[in-house]
């Protein structure tokens, strides 16, 4: 509160607050001087307007001159008015009458002059030596009556007292109507204060330090406008909200109206006037530029403010920054023009529709797709607009699905539209909640698919079309040259006319799009299209004599135009495959082929005419579509896998548990070693059996592991035991390093790690097939809570290509088996959120890494 | 000498198991069906029932309950290709009524080992 502190300039005193209204006792003028000299001198210094009110013993010649001594820039002072020096007749006791109330005003006037010079506040001083004892009870009344003008107000008061013209009772009077009072003692100025001044002050300290801490804190920027429109307080927040600091607003009136964003300003200060005229509460949102010249929004409001008596105190405003909120805003609103904009725009249909199907909205696109008007359809009900025959099968889906989980998967149906068509949509259905998350109704996007089933239809009808085409195109161009050949009879019949027919043909022939050739009966080149020779890539004046197969070699083909050659009968091919001898770079194109031979007028063969029409994108069209349609069957075969698995395993077992049975019974009945290695192939074979069934039945069947604690090192060994036996008499070495692992348990299925373990095992003794190798088994801890299993054989080893495969259903390198093993091991690893890896190099041996968790993991396997 | 029954359709499995037991010294009686193998547990004590789970006549479970009944004291097998045969056990009305499950095709060590088993 720099402003409201004023500097005393009396030693003893040190800053004073505005409002301070205190008394000097004085022995001698040279007392007197002691004070009022440093006194004035520092509100000359601070800018304050300063009265000095004398009497005896000191007179005004004597006081100036006093003053100009202790203040050397006094005469430019008195220029400007800043300092009066004014006898007290001509104050106090005008007409010999003292009368307070004029005093205060005049006061009052002095004050409002200095603030209007653009002076900070008044400091005057007044003796009272002329106080005689009539006037005493007034004057003391007066003295009271001072300190509530003057609180609040930008005025210092200090009155002289003779210490010998006081008695006691005096004193005391005079001591309790100031703040305090002055007094020399023994060479030093000495505060006496009186115990209410003293309380009221501490009060006032107390309830001052109050409004500063909650002032000087507060997180809105707080202000407080002088009447004149000087800033008497910034709060320090100012600078976190404009970027400029609180003496900057202090020293600068004008700067809070220059922050205001230009565009705001007028609107800012209609809200000026306002708030002047209403005497009101006044709020405005305007934009500020800050000190570092971004701009932030701002709330302000403002209010008048008034002491308690009424005084205009001048403005107290405070400023929000919203910056963030109005943005926020302003972001809501461009979101929801841009959804408004979406939905009014975008091609599918948006509807909603409440839960007796009555039509709430559409978008303009579903409006569209039916016919209707917003106002027709508001009439209506979804069952209007739905053929009959889809109302059972929609109404379940709203029922089975919309109302009970809230959505519905896209499904088909159809509309009928305003003109009574009929069209298929496709359409996604949600539910619409109230407030409190009642259903209220449902939103639809529907999709117009007419086109999409005319594609589907042409697709289906597409590969028929193309056929039909091609024999179409054979007729055609078999019927041309019968045309052509009776063109050349009757040319032959009428040259004259000829020349006209040869040039039309002549015309086609060279502009045509399909590629032409005419051949000799020797398959010689007599004449080429351009359409031909850009399709090979060569200039057509290249072609003729050369032959056909010495360019394009094709035993095949030629045997073909030999063959039309000899019978007269035209050769035709569809989807022909070729590879251009010298553009490999093009990979195989495919040719419809036409080769007509064309006999002259006695019957011997004349020439050739040979068309060809590239069908190489159709052809690779049609391929990729094979290619979809045989992972749709290989999906559709897997699905159908799981049921037959699980009959063929119940079926299929029953017969294998009689066959081993019956082995066994035969060994018994029979004894010796004449029977004894058949008997062994049997067991070994109906073991075999079983495992295809076991991988058929895992890989048809997806199942969540059913997870228990299980030794990983013990069920290795199991497996190894399983697979040895299964694999007798060959010279396979089984090295195991299973120490790290053992006493080791782990989470996991024990079937499927059995599954797991036997499959890679069965695998790497088989690619040993017999020959004397090494299987290695290697387990080790591995960070993050996994193990890992290295199960290696030093076999035949994998081609790239095949390693790529492996992991693919049905795909096997071996002629046993159902290409499933590996299959079924990756399942198994995902299922238990572990991984499996191969590396293979060819000649050297293959090794399959199996990496699990140590525990279960949280959530759902995928 | 202790007495075995196996009821199961393949009657080549029936005639096979049937062999191989007697030559352990049991004596095997052998059904077809649910009805004959219900018929037989009426009437006669048996140690031991080894039980197709899938038998042609009224359902598993029926004819479980009724053969259980007529022979409360047997070791009670289902013997079956059935994948996953071991999850049978979780249901816990079944697994009251039977002692285990052998899966096909069991070898003869198994099958002697779960027949010699105490109850």
């Amino acid at each position: 509160m720099g402003t409201l502190l004023r500097r005393s300039g009396i030693r003893a005193l040190g800053d004073v607050p505005w409002g301070t209204h205190f008394c000097v006792f004085y022995r001698s003028p040279g007392d007197m001087l002691d004070i009022l000299l440093p006194y004035f001198t520092a509100g000359l210094e601070q800018n304050e307007c300063c009265v000095w009110i004398t009497s005896e013993p000191l007179q005004v010649d004597e006081a100036e001159a006093a003053l100009r001594r202790a203040y050397p820039l006094f005469d430019e002072a008195a220029g400007r008015g800043q300092i009066e020096i004014i006898p007290h007749t001509e104050w106090y006791l005008r007409d010999d009458r003292f009368d307070s109330a004029r005093i205060l005003e005049g006061w009052l006037g002095l004050l409002a002059r200095a603030r209007a010079r653009g002076l900070d506040g008044l400091r005057l001083s007044g003796n009272t030596f002329w106080l005689e004892e009539r006037h005493w009870r007034h004057f003391i009344d007066y003295e009271r009556e001072i300190n509530t003008v003057i609180e609040g107000r930008p005025m210092l008061a200090l009155c002289t007292y003779s210490l010998e013209r006081c008695g006691a009772a005096e004193i005391i009077d005079v001591v309790s109507t100031h703040q305090f009072a002055l007094v020399r003692r023994g060479g030093a100025w000495e505060r006496i204060r009186s115990e209410e001044q003293r309380l009221a002050q501490e009060a006032l300290r107390e309830s001052l330090l109050k409004c500063r801490v909650v002032a000087d804190n507060t997180y809105d920027f707080e202000f407080w406008l002088a009447p004149d429109g000087k800033c008497l307080y910034a709060s320090p927040s100012c600078e976190r909200i404009t970027g400029y600091t609180a003496p900057q607003f202090l020293a600068d009136p004008g700067l809070l109206r220059r922050i205001v964003h230009p565009d705001d300003l007028p609107r800012y200060d209609a809200h000026v006037r306002e708030t002047e005229a209403r005497k009101g509460l006044a709020e405005i949102e305007h934009r500020i530029i800050r000190a570092d010249g971004r701009t932030a929004w701002i709330a302000h409001a403002c209010l008048p403010a008034y002491d308690g008596a009424g005084r205009h105190l001048g403005l107290r405003g405070s400023s929000r920054d919203v910056t963030d909120r109005v943005e926020t805003e302003r972001a809501l609103r461009e979101a929801r023009d841009r959804y408004r904009t979406l939905y009014e725009t975008v091609a599918d249909g948006v509807v909603s529709i409440d839960l007796e199907g009555r039509f709430l909205s559409a978008n303009p696109a579903y409006l569209r797709m039916l016919g209707y008007t917003m106002d027709e359809l508001a009439r209506l009900t979804s069952t209007d607009v739905t053929p009959g025959k889809w109302r059972a099968m929609e109404s379940r889906i709203v029922r089975g699905k919309v109302l009970k989980r809230g959505w519905a998967p896209p499904y088909e149906k159809e509309y009928i539209r305003k003109d009574g068509t009929v069209f298929p949509v496709e359409l996604a259905v949600y539910l619409i909640r109230d407030a409190r998350g009642a259903p209220a109704g449902m939103c639809g996007v529907a999709r117009d698919i007419t086109a999409r089933r005319r594609l589907e239809d042409a697709q289906r009808r597409g590969r028929e079309e193309l056929r039909r085409q091609v024999r179409e195109r054979t007729r055609k161009l078999a019927r041309a040259v019968r045309d052509l050949k009776a063109e050349i009879r009757g040319r032959r019949r009428a040259e004259a006319t000829g020349e006209e027919t040869a040039r039309m043909l002549e015309a086609f022939f060279r502009h045509t799009i399909a590629c032409l050739v005419i051949l000799d009966r020797k398959f010689n080149f007599i004449r080429v299209n351009n359409a031909y020779a850009r399709a090979c890539g060569m200039d057509a004046a290249e072609f003729p004599g050369k032959n056909h197969f010495d360019l394009y070699p094709s035993a095949e083909l030629e045997a073909a135009f030999r063959k039309a050659v000899a019978t007269r009968v035209p050769y035709q091919a569809t989807a022909r495959p070729f590879v251009f001898p010298d553009h490999p770079e093009w990979g195989e194109t495919h040719w419809d082929l036409t080769l007509v031979p064309v006999s002259d007028a006695r019957g011997r063969l004349d020439f050739l005419v040979f068309a060809l029409q590239d069908v190489t994108e159709r052809v690779r069209a049609e391929q990729r579509l094979l290619a979809a349609e045989r992972r749709l069957l290989e999906a559709k075969r897997l699905s159908d896998i799981g049921t037959l698995a699980a009959t063929v395993a119940h079926e299929l077992r029953n017969p294998l548990a009689a066959i081993k049975m019956a082995a066994y019974n035969i060994r018994r009945k029979a004894p010796g070693a004449r029977l004894a290695p058949h008997l062994a192939t049997i067991d070994r074979k109906v073991d075999d059996s079983d495992e295809i069934i076991n991988n058929l039945l895992f890989y048809s069947r997806i199942k969540q592991a059913h997870h228990a604690r299980l030794r990983p090192a013990s069920v290795l060994r199991e497996c190894i035991a399983t697979a040895a036996r299964r694999h007798p008499g060959n010279r396979v070495t089984v090295r195991r390093r299973l120490a790290p692992i053992s006493g080791l348990r782990i989470d996991a299925d024990p079937l499927q790690v059995r599954e797991l373990f036997v499959n890679i095992l069965n695998n790497a003794f088989d690619a040993l097939g017999g020959r004397a190798g090494v299987v290695t088994v290697e387990a080790r801890r591995k960070p993050r809570g996994m193990v890992s299993v290295r199960i290696g054989d030093t076999g035949a080893g994998l081609a790239p290509a095949d390693l790529e495969r492996v992991f693919d259903p049905f795909f096997s390198t071996k002629s046993r088996g159902t290409g499933l093993g590996l299959t079924v091991c990756r399942q198994i690893a995902d299922l238990h959120r572990g991984a499996i890896r191969i590396e293979s190099a060819e000649g050297k041996g293959t090794a399959v890494t199996v990496t699990l968790p140590l525990r279960r993991p949280r959530g759902n396997a995928p | 000498m202790r007495k075995i029954l196996i009821v199961d359709d393949d009657v080549d499995l029936c005639a096979e198991v049937a062999a191989m037991l007697s030559g352990e010294g049991y004596a095997v009686d052998a059904a077809h069906d649910a009805a004959g193998g219900v018929a037989r547990a009426r009437a006669r004590r048996y140690d031991v029932i080894l039980l197709d789970f899938r038998l042609p006549g009224p359902g598993a479970g029926e004819t479980i309950g009724r053969i259980r009944a007529a022979q409360p004291h047997a070791k009670l097998f289902i013997i079956s290709g059935k994948p996953l045969l071991e999850s049978l056990m979780d249901d816990r009305r079944l697994a009251g009524l039977v002692d285990g499950t052998i899966g096909k095709p069991f070898s003869p060590a198994l099958l002697l080992s779960k027949v010699r088993s105490p109850r």
